[in-house]
C-alpha cells in the first residue's frame, strides 16, 4: 500500500523554482530516500508533504490525507524531524518529551523511548548542554513521540561525527522495525546506500531516477575494475572472450580487468572453473556517486 | 492538562531558570522602591512634585512602568524572536499544536510575572515603606490596563519584525531608552521643557507613567494619555498580527 503519494509537485519562491516536477510513492514499511545536492528541492518537497508549505500545483496524499486540508489529522500520524530546529536552551530532555507527548492522542511511552534512543542518562540535562549527536537523537525522539505511522527525517546526520552517524543509522533501522515508514532526506551517498530500500534522485527540482540503490548503480554503464595476481599463468583471450570485459592490462604480474555489468561475477566464475586463485584481489565497483554523476552530469558536491 | 496549559507551565519554568530575566523583573522595581523608600525625604510632601509625596507619585509609578517596559519591549520580543530564529515555532508548527499557542503562553507568563511584581511592589511599598494607595483607584486601574496592553502590543510588533533574538534586543533598546528620556523617567515630566512635556503624553511609555502618577495623586485620568495608549495598542497589535511570521 502506498503511504505517501506525490504527483507532479511544483513549488516556486518568487523567481526561483524550488521544485519543478517531483512524483514518487512511498510504500508502507520502507525507508525511502530523497537524495540530491543542496538546493535540489529536497527540503521543499518534504515540507509540502508535512503540510508546512502549500504546493503551487500537483497533488500529495499521506495515508490518504491531504496535507493542506486534513492538517490536524496528518499531524497526529506524521512524525517530523526538521533540519536545523532547536529547543529552548534551558528545557530538559524529559520535559521536552513530556511537553510534546501531551500534544498527541496516543503518545509513545517516554521512558521506553528515552531508553531506545540512548538518552536515559540525559533525561535531566538541559538542551544547551547536549552534544550534537544527543541533540540529533532527541529530535528523532520527538519525531517518534506521537507514535507516528510515517516519519520524515531531514538531513538527520549532518554535522555528526562518523561514529555518531553510524549509531544514528542503526537507530533508524530500529525505528523501521517498529513498523514506521520512513522518508529520509539526505545528501550523503553512503547514508542513502546503507539505509534506503528505494531512492528518488533529485536534481534542480526534478526527479532524475527512482530505484533501489543497487538498481540505480546498475543502470549506470560505469566500469568495474578487478585487479589480482593469478596463481597460475592466465591467457588474455580467456578474459577478453567474456562478453562484458572491455580491457585487460598487465603490470608486473598483476592483471587489471575492466568491464561493465556482471563482469565481476564472470571473471570470478572463470577463475573458479580454471582452479586459479586470485591473490591480492581488489574490486572497484561503481557506487551511487557514480550513478549520480552519470544521471545528472555532475557530482553531488557541486 | 491541555496543550496550552502544558506550554504555559513549561514557559513559566523556563522563565524561572533565566537569571538575567529574573534579575530585571524582580531587581529593578524592588530596588527602586526599596532604595528610595529608605530615603526619608521621599515620603514628605514636596513642592517640586506639586505638594505630593515623591515616593508614591513618582518612584512607585516609575518602578511599575519600568517593569512593564522591560518585560514588554525587551524580554518578550527577545524570547519570541529567539523562538522563531531557532526554529522552535517551526518545530511546533509540525506538531498537532499550532505555534500561536506558544505565543499566547509566553505572553501569559510575561503578563503574570508583571502582575505578580506589581502586587509585590504595592504590598511591600504600602505595607512597609509608606507608599500611599492610589488616590483615584479606578483611574489608576484603567491607566495600568491600557498601559499594559499598549506596551505589550508594541513588544509583539518588535517580535514580528525582528529576525533574531539579538535584533529584537537591539530594537527593544532603541525603542526603550528614548522613551525613558522623553517619558519623564530620567527627568520628571514637569521639569522637561514645555514642548517635550507634550511628547511625553503622546508616547506610550510616558503616557503610562504620566497616567499612573496622576491617578496616584488622585487626579482623573488624562484623556490625551488614554487615547495615546489606546491608539498605540490598536495600531501596534494590528501591525504585529499582519507582519508576524512563524518562521
Amino acid at each position: 500500500m502506498a503511504v505517501v503519494e506525490v504527483q507532479n509537485l511544483q513549488k516556486r519562491y518568487r523567481d526561483t523554482v524550488a521544485v519543478r516536477d517531483v512524483s514518487f510513492t512511498v510504500e508502507e514499511g520502507e525507508i525511502f530516500g530523497i537524495l540530491g545536492p543542496n538546493g535540489a528541492g529536497k527540503t521543499t518537497t518534504v515540507e509540502c508533504i508535512e503540510g508546512l508549505r502549500t504546493p503551487d500545483s500537483g497533488s500529495i496524499s499521506v495515508l490518504g490525507l491531504d496535507p493542506r486540508r486534513d492538517t490536524d489529522e496528518l499531524r497526529q500520524l506524521l512524525g517530523v524531524q526538521l533540519q536545523e530546529s532547536e529547543l529552548p536552551e534551558r528545557l530538559k530532555v524529559r520535559e521536552a518529551l513530556e511537553l510534546y507527548a501531551s500534544f498527541y492522542r496516543n503518545p509513545a511511552d517516554i521512558d521506553e523511548l528515552l531508553n531506545d534512543l540512548g538518552l536515559t542518562d540525559k533525561r535531566d540535562t538541559p538542551y544547551q548542554k547536549l552534544s550534537g549527536g544527543q541533540k540529533q537523537r532527541l529530535s528523532i525522539t520527538l519525531a517518534l513521540i506521537g507514535n507516528p505511522r510515517v516519519a520524515v527525517l531531514d538531513e538527520l546526520t549532518t554535522g555528526l561525527d562518523p561514529q555518531a552517524r553510524r549509531d544514528t543509522w542503526e537507530l533508524i533501522e530500529d525505528v523501521r522495525r517498529r513498523g514506521v515508514t520512513i522518508l529520509l532526506v539526505t545528501h550523503f551517498m553512503e547514508e542513502a546506500e546503507r539505509l534506503c530500500d528505494r531512492l528518488a534522485l533529485i536534481d534542480s527540482g526534478s526527479v532524475v531516477a527512482i530505484d533501489t540503490p543497487a538498481g540505480l548503480v546498475a543502470t549506470v554503464q560505469a566500469e568495474h575494475r578487478i585487479r589480482f595476481r593469478p596463481s597460475e599463468p592466465l591467457n588474455d583471450e580467456l578474459l577478453t572472450g567474456l562478453p562484458e570485459v572491455r580491457r585487460v592490462e598487465w603490470q608486473q604480474g598483476q592483471v587489471t580487468v575492466t568491464g561493465t555489468g556482471n563482469v565481476v561475477h564472470e571473471v570470478t566464475a572463470l577463475l573458479a572453473s580454471k582452479h586459479i586463485v586470485a591473490h591480492e584481489l581488489r574490486v572497484e565497483q561503481a557506487g551511487l556517486d557514480d550513478a549520480f554523476v552519470a544521471l545528472t552530469g555532475r557530482t553531488i558536491e557541486d | 492538562m491541555s496543550a496550552l496549559g502544558k506550554l504555559t507551565a513549561t514557559e513559566a519554568k523556563l522563565l524561572m531558570r533565566d537569571p538575567g530575566t529574573l534579575f530585571v523583573v524582580i531587581g529593578i522595581p524592588m530596588g527602586l522602591v526599596l532604595v528610595f523608600g529608605l530615603i526619608p525625604g521621599m515620603k514628605q510632601p514636596n513642592e517640586e512634585f506639586g505638594g505630593e509625596q515623591p515616593l508614591s507619585t513618582f518612584i512607585a509609578p516609575m518602578a511599575i512602568t519600568l517593569l512593564l517596559g522591560m518585560l514588554a519591549l525587551n524580554i518578550l520580543p527577545a524570547y519570541l524572536a529567539t523562538y522563531r530564529e531557532k526554529g522552535i515555532l517551526r518545530r511546533l508548527a509540525a506538531s498537532p499544536v499550532h505555534p500561536a499557542n506558544l505565543l499566547v503562553s509566553q505572553l501569559a507568563v510575561q503578563l503574570l510575572s508583571a502582575l505578580i511584581m506589581i502586587a509585590v511592589v504595592l504590598g511591600v511599598g504600602i505595607g512597609a515603606l509608606g507608599i500611599e494607595t492610589p488616590g483615584n483607584p479606578l483611574g489608576w486601574l484603567l491607566a495600568l490596563v491600557l498601559g499594559i496592553i499598549s506596551l505589550f502590543s508594541i513588544g509583539l510588533l518588535i517580535a514580528a519584525v525582528a529576525p533574531s533574538g539579538k535584533v529584537a534586543n537591539g530594537i527593544g533598546m532603541m525603542v526603550f531608552f528614548p522613551m525613558l528620556a522623553l517619558g519623564g523617567v530620567w527627568v520628571p515630566k514637569e521639569r522637561l521643557p514645555e514642548a517635550l512635556q507634550q511628547v511625553a503624553d503622546v508616547l506610550p511609555f510616558g503616557a503610562t507613567l504620566g497616567a499612573l502618577r496622576e491617578t496616584w495623586a488622585g487626579e482623573g485620568p488624562n484623556v490625551l494619555q488614554m487615547v495615546t495608549l489606546a491608539v498605540f495598542a490598536l495600531v501596534a497589535a494590528a501591525a504585529a498580527a499582519k507582519i508576524f511570521r512563524w518562521e
